[in-house]
C-alpha cells in the first residue's frame, strides 16, 4: 500500500511540477485578515489577564500577566510583520491535520491555530494564545503529510501542557534562585541558562511524548520511518532540502568557460547533527540530543498496529503543493537575507525541475548582481564570513568554492553574461534591464575603462580558453584557508580617482581569459547602449571628480546613492509605511513599555494624520493598527516595502534595484506617488545621574544661583528619545534624510508635533 | 547713534529670515503673551526703632534702614516671532516701580525722619532665543538673551513708617530722570498645549548699566537746611532694580497667533 501512495505522491508531484508556469507568481495573504494583526495588543492583553486565577498567589499572578504581556505583544509584532503567512488554503489544510490528530478533544482543537512562517529557517514553535508556527524552511524538507502531522502534534503538546506559561514561571524561579544562592556569581559560567536549558529540554521531551501519543491515535501512519524521518530534518536541518550536485559549468557561456581551477577537488561529507550530545553542548542545548529525542518517539510509536495507517489523509496533492510552493520561496527568503549563495543553489534545485522558470533563473541574477556589488565595492564582509565554502557539507560546497574562489572581474563579467542571457531571452522583463545596466557600470567603474580591451572579433577554441582561465586562476591550496574568516579580497586599485581617460587599451593578461566573454552581445544595440552609457558616465564622473578635487569632494563606485539633507524636496503626496514606536524605560528590569509603547504608537499615527491634514498634504499610512480584516491587499503592499527597503538599508551607498523593484515600481503607480516614508519613535527613559549634579551642586558654593540647576539636575527625570525618518523615491531610489535626531527630551504631544509638522513640511516645500 | 543699533539688530536678524525654513509650531511662528515676574522689593518697613527719641549718632548716619522683602507685582506682555529652526527673536514690555525708605534730617528742627524714595519706569527688552540642541521653536528649553533699556524716574513721597511728616520742598523735590540699559541671559522652558496655548517658566541672569538717578546732581542736600542722607535711597532702589535682573523667575501664558 505505502509505495502505491508514495507513487500516487510522486505522480502528484511531478502533475504540480508540470502545472507550473515559466514563472513563478510569489505567495501573498488573501482572505481575511486576521483579527491579531489589526487589533491592538493592549486589548488583547486586557482580555488575555482576565483569564488568570482568582486564587494564586500575588507574585503568581503578577507573573502571569508579565507573560501574558510578553509573550502576547511578541507574537503580535510577529503576526504584523509580514514574517506570517494568512492564506487560507495553507490555513485551511493546516486545520483538517489538526482535526484529524484532534478530534478526540474538541476544545483543545479550538485553541489551537496554525500558521505558516515566511522564513527559511527550519524551524516549528507554539506561542501564546494558542499560536502555532511552521516555517517554510521545514515544510521544504518534510516528505509526507504525516511528519507533519508529527511535528504539530509535538506543538499542540507545548500548548496543551502550557509550556510556555510554565517555563516563563519557572524561567523566573530559576533567575531569582541563582541570583540569591549561586556560587558562579562572578564568573562567567551561566548557572541560570544551564538550568533553564534542561528545564526546556525536559519540556520539549513532553512535547515530544504527547506528539507521539496525538499521531498515535490518529490514522497517521506513525511508525518508526515517519519519526526517524522528521529527527532526520532536524539532523539535516542546516542543509538544503535536497543534495544534488552543483556543475558550475551551469554559467559558462560560448565564449566564457570557467576554469578547473574554480571546481572543488571533492566536497565535504554531510555528517548531520551528533545523535548523542556531550555535556557540554547538552547544557547549551533547549532541546534534549536528536539521538535521545528519536529512541524516546520511536518507543512509543513502535507499539502502534500499522495497518490502515496512511502517510497522506487530508491530501498528498495539497501537501506536495505546499511544498513545492514553500520551495519556491526560499531563494527569495535567502536573497532577503543576503544568503546569496543559498539563493542560488536552492533556486538551482528547483530549477532541476522547471529548467526555464523564469522566476528562479532572476533570482540567481539578482543574488549574482548583488554578490559581484558588494564585491567590488569591497563591502563583502557582509556575507563573506558566512561565505566560506569550507563552512558547507554536501554537494553545495562545489558553487560555494567556486564563488569564493573566483576573482572580483571574473565574477562581474560571469555575472553579466548570465544576466544578459537572460535578458535576451525576456526583454520584456522590466527587472532584467535594470540589473545589466548595473553589473556593466560596474564593470566600467572597477574593471575595464572601456570596450575597446574586448577581443570582439576575434575567436577562440573552448579548450584554449580553458588553457587561459585555468592560468589566470591558479589553483588555491585549500589546506591553507581557514574555517572561519573571509575571503581575503585584493585590495582595490581605485578607478573612481581622477585619472586620465585612456583611449588606447593596456591589456591586463590575468584578464586574457575573459576578454571573448560577450562575443555575442557586440552588436546587440541594448548592450552597446548600455557600454557606451556606462563609459560616458564614468568620464562624467571623472571630470566632476577633477573639478572638485581641491575641495576634497570624492566619488565612490558605482551606482551610489545619494542621502540628500536638509532640502525641501515639494512633494504634495507621500505614504508613510508602518511607522514604529517604542518605549523603553532602562531603569527597570523588563525595559520594554508595552503598553505605553502601542499608546505611543497609536499617538503617532494620529499626529501623522493631523500633521497632514493640517498642512493640506495626501498622506496615505499603510500600518496594521489602522487596517481591518479587508486590507488584506494594504497589509501585503505593506510587507513588500518593508521587504524592498530592508533590502535598501542592507546595499547602503549602493543604489541598485531592490529584489522586488518590479512589485515596487507597479505599487508606486498604484498609489500614485513615487515617495514612501519610512519613520519611528524610540523614546528612552533614562536613570538618574548623580555625579554631574553632585559637582554642579559643589560648585553652588561658591556661586549659589548654580544651586538651582544642580538641584533640578538631581529631581527632573530624564528623557529622550530617537526621531527617525527617511523618506525614499522608490523608483530612483534615491533617499532623503528627514530625521536622524536623538532629542535630550521628553516626546510629548507637542514636541512629536513640532517635529513631525516640521518633517512633512519639509517635505511639502518648493525646493 | 538709534540708526546704528537698528542696523547692527538688523544685520543679525535678516539672514536668518532669509534662510531659514522656519515652521514654527504647525506652522505658527507668532506668541503673544501675558505673564508676571515678581520685583524683589528689598524695601521700607523700617522695624523696632522708636523714631521719637531716636538720636542720630555718627555711626547711624550714613547706615541703610533694614529691610524687610517685598514682592512687587510685574506683569509683563512679550511676542515672540519664530525665525529658525532654533531661533526666535523676541521682544517685551513690563513697568516695573520701586520704592524705599530714605533718612531725612533737618538741620533747622534737628529732627530725622524717614521719607519713602520712588523709582518707576518702562522696560523694553529685546532679544534673540537660542532653543537648546535637538528641539524646535519655539518648544522647550531655551537661552533668551536680550538687552533692557529703560527710562527711569525717582521722586519722594511720604513714607507711612516714618514719626514725623516729611517737610514739603522734600516731597517736591525733583530728581533728573535716567534712560539705563541692562543685558541679561535667561533660561526658561516653553511647552505648548493644546495646539494653541503656551507656557513660559524662566529665570534670568542680567547687568545693569549705569545708575537709577544722577549722583552728581543729587548729592543729597534738599533746600537750605534739609539733608536727604546721601546714598539710602539711590543705593536701595537701584539694589530693587538690580534684583529684577538678578535670579528673577517669571511665568508667561500665550496664545499662538499666527
Amino acid at each position: 500500500m505505502k509505495p502505491i501512495l508514495t507513487l500516487a505522491g510522486a505522480l502528484l508531484c511531478i502533475v504540480g511540477v508540470q502545472a507550473q508556469s515559466s514563472d513563478y507568481i510569489r505567495i501573498n495573504n488573501s482572505g481575511a485578515l486576521p483579527s491579531e494583526v489589526y487589533t491592538p495588543s493592549t486589548v488583547k492583553y486586557q482580555d488575555d489577564i482576565t483569564r488568570i486565577e482568582e486564587e494564586l498567589s500575588k507574585k503568581d499572578k503578577k507573573t502571569q500577566q508579565e507573560y501574558y504581556l510578553e509573550s502576547g505583544f511578541s507574537i503580535d509584532e510577529m503576526m504584523r510583520s509580514g514574517l506570517v503567512l494568512y492564506n487560507p488554503d495553507y490555513n485551511a489544510y493546516f486545520e483538517k491535520i489538526a482535526d484529524e490528530l484532534l478530534k478526540n478533544n474538541p476544545t483543545l482543537r479550538n485553541e489551537v491555530h496554525f500558521y505558516l512562517l515566511r522564513s527559511p529557517v527550519v524551524n516549528a514553535f507554539a506561542g501564546a494564545g494558542g499560536n502555532i508556527f511552521i516555517s517554510m524552511g521545514l515544510i521544504a524538507m518534510l516528505d509526507n503529510e504525516a511528519e507533519l502531522a508529527f511535528v504539530m502534534g509535538h506543538e499542540i503538546g507545548h500548548i496543551a501542557l502550557e509550556h510556555g506559561l510554565d517555563f516563563y514561571m519557572e524561567a523566573k524561579e530559576i533567575d531569582k534562585s541563582v541570583n540569591d544562592n549561586s556560587l558562579f556569581r562572578k564568573s562567567s559560567f551561566n548557572e541560570s541558562l544551564v538550568i533553564k536549558n534542561l528545564y526546556s529540554q525536559d519540556l520539549e521531551t513532553q512535547a515530544d511524548s504527547y506528539g507521539a501519543d496525538l499521531i498515535s491515535k490518529s490514522k497517521y501512519a506513525a511508525d518508526t520511518a515517519t519519526m526517524n524521518a522528521v529527527f532526520d530534518v532536524l539532523k539535516y536541518s542546516y542543509l538544503p532540502y535536497r543534495n544534488d550536485p552543483f556543475p558550475v559549468r551551469f554559467f559558462e557561456g560560448a565564449h566564457y568557460v570557467i576554469s578547473h581551477n574554480l571546481m572543488i577537488d571533492s566536497v565535504a561529507p554531510i555528517t548531520g547533527e551528533p545523535e548523542i550530545m556531550d555535556a557540554k553542548d547538552a547544557f547549551k542545548s533547549t532541546h534534549p540530543s536528536i539521538g535521545d529525542r528519536r529512541t524516546a518517539v520511536n518507543n512509543t510509536v513502535s507499539k502502534n498496529d500499522p495497518s490502515g495507517r496512511k502517510e497522506y489523509i487530508v491530501s498528498g496533492e495539497w501537501f506536495l503543493r505546499i511544498r513545492n510552493d514553500a520551495r519556491y520561496e526560499l531563494p527569495m527568503f535567502y536573497l532577503h537575507n543576503e544568503l546569496f549563495q543559498d539563493a542560488i543553489y536552492s533556486a538551482y534545485l528547483s530549477l532541476q525541475k522547471d529548467p526555464d522558470n523564469l522566476y528562479l533563473e532572476k533570482i540567481i541574477a539578482k543574488a549574482l548582481t548583488s554578490m559581484t556589488k558588494y564585491r567590488n565595492s569591497k563591502d563583502d564582509e557582509v556575507y563573506a564570513e558566512k561565505a566560506n565554502f569550507k563552512e558547507y557539507e554536501g554537494e553545495q560546497q562545489s558553487l560555494y568554492f567556486m564563488l569564493w574562489a573566483m576573482k572580483d572581474v571574473e565574477m562581474n563579467v560571469m555575472s553579466l553574461l548570465y544576466t544578459y542571457n537572460l535578458y535576451k531571452q525576456h526583454p520584456e522583463d522590466k527587472e532584467l534591464q535594470p540589473l545589466c545596466k548595473t553589473l556593466i557600470n560596474d564593470l566600467v567603474v572597477y574593471h575595464f575603462d572601456s570596450d575597446v580591451y574586448f577581443l570582439k572579433n576575434d575567436s577562440i577554441s573552448r579548450d584554449s580558453l580553458y588553457v587561459l582561465s585555468d592560468k589566470n586562476n591558479p589553483k588555491v591550496d585549500i589546506s591553507k584557508v581557514r574555517k572561519t574568516g573571509f575571503k581575503k579580497t585584493t585590495t582595490r586599485k581605485t578607478t573612481t580617482r581622477v585619472t586620465k581617460y585612456n583611449p588606447v587599451p593596456k591589456i591586463d593578461k590575468t584578464k586574457a581569459h575573459l576578454l571573448y566573454a560577450f562575443n555575442d552581445f557586440w552588436g546587440d544595440m541594448a548592450f552597446d547602449t548600455l557600454w557606451e552609457a556606462a563609459i560616458s558616465e564614468r568620464k562624467e564622473r571623472e571630470e566632476l571628480a577633477k573639478k572638485y578635487k581641491d575641495s576634497g569632494f570624492k566619488f565612490n563606485g558605482a551606482d551610489t546613492r545619494n542621502y540628500y539633507l536638509g532640502e525641501n524636496l515639494g512633494v504634495d503626496s507621500i505614504v508613510v509605511i508602518n511607522p514604529f514606536y517604542m518605549r523603553i524605560d532602562v531603569r527597570k528590569e523588563n525595559a520594554i513599555e508595552y503598553i505605553s509603547g502601542e499608546e505611543g504608537e497609536l499617538n503617532y499615527l494620529q499626529i501623522l494624520q493631523d500633521n497632514a491634514q493640517l498642512m493640506d498634504m495626501h498622506v496615505q499610512i499603510l500600518d496594521p493598527l489602522l487596517m481591518n480584516e479587508q486590507s488584506v491587499d494594504q497589509f501585503n503592499d505593506m510587507n513588500e516595502f518593508n521587504d524592498w527597503f530592508s533590502v535598501q538599508l542592507d546595499f547602503g551607498s549602493m543604489n541598485i534595484p531592490g529584489y522586488n523593484q518590479e512589485v515596487i515600481d507597479s505599487l508606486a503607480d498604484t498609489y500614485g506617488t513615487d515617495y514612501f516614508l519610512w519613520t519611528g519613535i524610540i523614546s528612552l527613559r533614562d536613570r538618574m545621574h548623580i555625579t554631574g549634579p553632585l559637582i554642579l551642586l559643589g560648585t553652588s558654593l561658591f556661586f549659589p544661583p548654580l544651586a538651582i540647576l544642580s538641584i533640578y539636575d538631581l529631581l527632573a527625570p530624564r528623557y529622550e528619545f530617537f526621531y527617525l525618518a527617511l523618506l525614499y523615491d522608490v523608483k530612483t531610489r534615491e533617499a532623503y534624510v528627514l530625521k536622524y535626531e536623538l532629542l535630550n527630551n521628553n516626546d510629548t504631544r507637542a514636541i512629536l508635533n513640532s517635529h513631525t509638522y516640521e518633517m512633512l513640511y519639509r517635505i511639502s516645500a518648493k525646493p | 547713534m538709534q540708526k546704528k543699533f537698528i542696523f547692527i539688530i538688523l544685520l543679525i536678524i535678516l539672514p536668518y529670515v532669509v534662510q531659514s525654513q522656519a515652521v514654527g509650531y504647525q506652522g505658527k511662528k507668532c506668541i503673544a503673551s501675558l505673564g508676571y515676574m515678581p520685583l524683589n522689593n528689598l524695601s521700607g518697613t523700617f522695624l523696632g526703632i522708636d523714631w521719637t527719641n531716636y538720636e542720630i549718632t555718627e555711626d547711624q548716619t550714613f547706615a541703610l534702614a533694614p529691610y524687610q522683602l517685598v514682592i512687587r507685582h510685574t506683569p509683563y506682555i512679550s511676542l515672540e516671532y519664530v525665525l529658525g529652526r532654533e531661533l526666535s527673536i523676541w521682544f517685551r514690555y513690563n513697568p516695573f516701580s520701586t520704592s524705599t525708605n530714605a533718612y531725612w534730617y533737618n538741620t533747622g528742627l534737628d529732627s530725622i525722619g524717614l521719607v519713602q524714595a520712588n523709582t518707576s519706569g518702562n522696560m523694553f527688552s529685546l532679544g534673540l532665543r537660542k532653543y537648546m540642541r535637538s528641539t524646535a521653536a519655539p518648544l522647550s528649553a531655551y537661552l533668551n538673551f536680550y538687552v533692557t533699556m529703560y527710562p527711569t524716574h525717582s521722586d519722594l513721597s511720604a513714607s507711612p513708617d516714618s514719626p514725623i511728616d516729611a517737610p514739603k520742598e522734600l516731597l517736591d523735590h525733583s530728581f533728573t530722570d535716567q534712560p539705563l540699559f541692562g543685558l541679561s541671559v535667561a533660561y526658561g522652558y516653553q511647552n505648548i498645549f493644546w495646539d494653541k496655548v503656551t507656557l513660559d517658566l524662566s529665570i534670568a541672569l542680567g547687568y545693569i548699566f549705569g545708575d537709577a538717578i544722577n549722583y552728581a546732581e543729587n548729592d543729597g542736600l534738599v533746600g537750605d537746611n534739609i539733608y536727604l542722607v546721601p546714598g539710602s535711597p539711590l543705593a536701595a532702589n537701584f539694589a530693587n532694580i538690580q534684583s529684577l535682573f538678578f535670579a528673577t523667575p517669571s511665568i508667561g501664558i500665550g496664545y499662538l497667533l499666527f
